[in-house]
């Protein structure tokens, strides 16, 4: 499948988790994203997903739960755990610690921690089976640029740390100096490690062929252009007729959708002059089709089952 | 293959000209070396030969370029991408990909390679090139060497029959430069690629090139192509070191009477996890010189760092204080840094003020010295600067003469210098070696640490070699060094 399709899944199970009420459904979605990472992450990122997701979920499970026993307001029915009352005064404020706790109250806990646990672990079964970055070199081929800005970024940021320990390594050996100096001491070296690397990195991006283009006729350029300026347009009236409320929401939206068209096409346009071709295209399957329709349907009819009645409940009711 | 005609080059209109009326051509095959001074334009020739100059140094070029008898003056470097790979002095920071395979595929993606034929490719180059094992690794994960060997494979996937390298051995170790070059002399001579590169270390490339490009700092550029004539025009242009560099550096005699002034034993430091040195045994007296030997990541930067404090250790470091008495380095800073000094890799890290003048004035300060003390110190190693300059204008040489007055004004005997001669050209090279052997005299104990080891073998009489953080070697340095 492809990364988009496992992200999809992955966020599913979040979307779900986010949308159950008791405490059996989310054991159920735990246990499957936990099973999820393990036994389908990548075998590189498998232990470190492990540990800090798996750790991460633990850890706000455990979290959840101890607030309901320390923070937790004295039950006198269905106590489930009995414990001393702790009472002192901050600032004339009566603060109460611990004592009875409630089964709902514990419940309630549970079901919480278990929620979060059961989002962060969907999560993390997304990236461990498909890496986020993976997820960036699927995008369509107008959002290349994009792409490639975002997958650089994300490769400088371990080089700015370095530079940064390395300067402040640097200034300790100098002594001294404090204040001004020595903030601008920081700041102007790593500042010029990461010009000069970004010059660097621009010069063997362009001498390997970054930015060629075909060629293209000039009309097709103005259409581009001039599709571009309609779409952005029509983005500002859309705006504007829905959310003043005087006009029709209809006329709103369909505004919306032709600036969108508008924009499709100009991408279209301005896309026919590229040369590039990609090494690895992830093209969706039926397989693929199928889990995220799958997918979208859950979603759909758990947030129906949710809110559909509460939300008739208080439209119907004068 | 690509020729050059009455080329000129000015960053400035009506400045100084950095090429001036160059006419050369390489054939197919030629394996040719391009060598001057730092500052002489040879990086800008190198550019020159796929746009990159004038269109990202900026400046104005006039004459022609022809790749295979097509002209292509004036045009931007993308666009004689498939023609030129150029491969930069840092590898690594000319990746844009995570993994071997990705980074292989960009340059053949923006080119619109087909698919399948991108597949085959990249399988030939890797072959070619010994990376085929390593091609799903990331990047990151690379050692340097291996890090090159991507960004050339990068380079000529898409069957580019031109490389030109910027620098490609100054990041590497002898072994690593060794085997660099002579993947390079077989890429021209077995598969015909036109090997283009600018270094500035020329002894050790003037028996394998096929010719010689001597670039001078007037801008005028001579082409050399007969090997009888390399060493002579190197050296004419003041691009070799006038004899044996060992000859040129009277060592320091080593005052055999006297105690220690630094003592280290048992000395580990952990790293990630592993052990980055281990177990090391070491005294340097007053007034010699002490090197480090080791290849990249064998531990020499950890072992200064430990040795100055800053790296928690285990095992015991001591020095000699003014009493003349052992005793542990101090745990206070601004004590530590006048028992032991030391000039990290890059030394330009330690200059942060707006001219020369403030930085001295600072480092005065500091130490509590008379005013002008350490620009006495600065006078004594350089002669007279301009001290109005800004510490960023100044050469590297001239900065790293300003960071060791800085850090010995503040009263240590005892100086380590991380990779001092790294980015440095010979000259400046040969004035640090005079430096230190200064410093020595005048009664300092000093720890060079470098992977030069010709330098090392110029200005030490005693080494210790590492390798993975163990001493594998340590003595005389010419028994150790051999």
């Amino acid at each position: 499948m492809t990364p988009v399709t496992w992200w999809s899944l992955g966020l599913t199970l979040a979307v779900l988790a986010s949308l159950v009420q008791t405490p059996q459904p989310l054991v159920f979605l735990v246990v499957l994203a936990f099973a999820g990472m393990v036994s389908l992450g990548q075998p590189r990122l498998r232990r470190s997903s492990v540990r800090i997701y798996g750790g991460t979920a633990l850890f706000v499970l455990v979290v959840r739960v101890a607030f309901r026993f320390v923070f937790n307001v004295p039950a006198t029915s269905q106590v489930a755990v009995s414990l001393p009352v702790i009472q002192f005064q901050i600032f004339a404020n009566q603060v109460t610690l611990l004592g009875p706790v409630s089964s709902p109250n514990l419940i309630a806990g549970v079901t919480d921690g278990l929620r979060l646990a059961a989002i962060i672990l969907a999560v993390g079964f997304a990236a461990s089976v498909a890496n986020p970055r993976s997820l960036i070199k699927s995008a369509p081929a107008v959002l290349y640029e994009f792409a490639t800005a975002t997958t650089i970024a994300l490769n400088v940021a371990p080089q700015l740390i370095s530079s940064l320990n390395r300067v402040r390594r640097a200034r300790v050996l100098r002594g001294g100096t404090s204040g001004l100096a020595s903030l601008r001491g920081v700041i102007i070296p790593v500042l010029e490690d990461t010009i000069q690397r970004s010059l660097d990195l621009a010069a063997s991006m362009d001498s390997r062929g970054f930015g060629r283009r075909g060629a293209m006729r000039l009309r097709v350029v103005y259409s581009a252009r001039a599709a571009a300026g309609i779409g952005v347009m029509l983005f500002g009236t859309a705006s504007y007729l829905l959310l003043a409320s005087a006009y029709s929401v209809f006329i709103g939206l369909l505004t919306f959708a032709l600036g969108l068209v508008c924009i499709a096409v100009s991408a279209r346009l301005a896309g026919m002059h590229r040369v590039r071709t990609r090494l690895i295209t992830a093209y969706p399957k039926a397989g693929d089709w199928l889990v995220r329709l799958l997918c979208l349907s859950l979603v759909l009819v758990t947030a129906v089952d949710n809110y559909g009645p509460a939300r008739q409940v208080l439209e119907w009711r004068p | 293959m690509i020729s050059l005609s009455q080329v000129s080059f000015r960053f400035q209109a009506g400045g100084r000209a950095a090429l001036k009326d160059v006419t050369l051509k390489y054939s197919a095959g030629e394996f040719a070396l391009i060598a001057g001074a730092t500052g002489a334009g040879k990086s800008t020739l190198l550019r020159a030969m796929n746009g990159l100059a004038p269109h990202f140094t900026g400046g104005n070029l006039t004459g022609s370029i022809a790749i295979d008898g097509r002209d292509l003056t004036g045009r931007e470097p993308h666009e004689f991408a498939h023609l030129v790979g150029y491969v930069n002095q840092l590898a690594e920071a000319s990746f844009v990909a995570d993994t071997v395979r990705e980074e292989l595929a960009f340059g053949m993606e923006q080119l619109g390679v087909a698919p399948a034929s991108m597949v085959a490719r990249i399988d030939k180059i890797a072959a070619a090139l010994d990376l085929t094992e390593v091609l799903d690794s990331p990047l990151d994960e690379l050692s340097g060497g291996f890090q090159q060997r991507v960004a050339i494979a990068g380079a000529l996937a898409a069957g580019q029959q031109i490389l030109l390298l910027d620098e490609p051995t100054s990041e590497l170790d002898q072994a690593g430069a060794e085997s660099l070059l002579a993947l390079l002399e077989n890429l021209a001579h077995r598969s015909g690629v036109t090997v283009i590169m600018a270094e500035h270390r020329v002894d050790r490339l003037i028996g394998r090139v096929d010719s010689l490009t001597v670039v001078d700092s007037s801008g005028e550029v001579s082409k050399h192509s007969d090997a009888e004539t390399f060493e002579a025009a190197a050296a004419s242009a003041g691009l070799m070191p006038a004899t044996a560099f060992q000859e040129l550096y009277i060592r320091p005699p080593k005052v055999a009477d006297s105690d220690p002034v630094l003592v280290a034993s048992g000395v580990s430091v952990n790293y990630n996890g592993s052990k980055a040195v281990e177990n090391l045994n070491l005294k340097i007296y007053k007034g010699t010189v002490t090197g480090v030997y080791g290849p990249n990541g064998s531990g020499k930067s950890s072992l200064l760092w430990a040795l100055q404090g800053e790296t928690n250790c285990e095992g015991s470091i001591e020095f000699r204080d003014d009493a003349g008495t052992l005793t542990h380095l101090s745990k206070n800073l601004k004590e530590r840094l006048r028992e032991v000094a030391m000039v990290p890799q890059s030394a330009s890290d330690l200059l942060l003020m707006h001219s020369v003048a403030e930085e001295l004035q600072d480092s005065d300060h500091f130490a509590a010295a008379t005013d002008g003390s350490t620009a006495s110190l600065l006078e004594k190693l350089v002669g007279k600067i301009d001290y109005s300059l800004h510490p960023r204008d100044l050469s590297s040489g001239q900065q790293l003469a300003l960071a060791l007055a800085i850090q010995l004004s503040k009263g240590s005997r005892v100086l380590l210098l991380d990779e001092p001669t790294r980015g440095l050209d010979y000259q400046a090279r040969n004035a640090l070696a005079q430096q230190i052997k200064t410093l020595a005299e005048s009664g300092h104990a000093i720890l060079v640490a470098s992977h030069d080891l010709e330098f090392l073998l110029g200005v030490t009489s005693s080494c210790i070699a590492l390798e993975n953080g163990m001493a594998i070697k340590a003595g005389p340095t010419a028994a150790v060094l051999a």
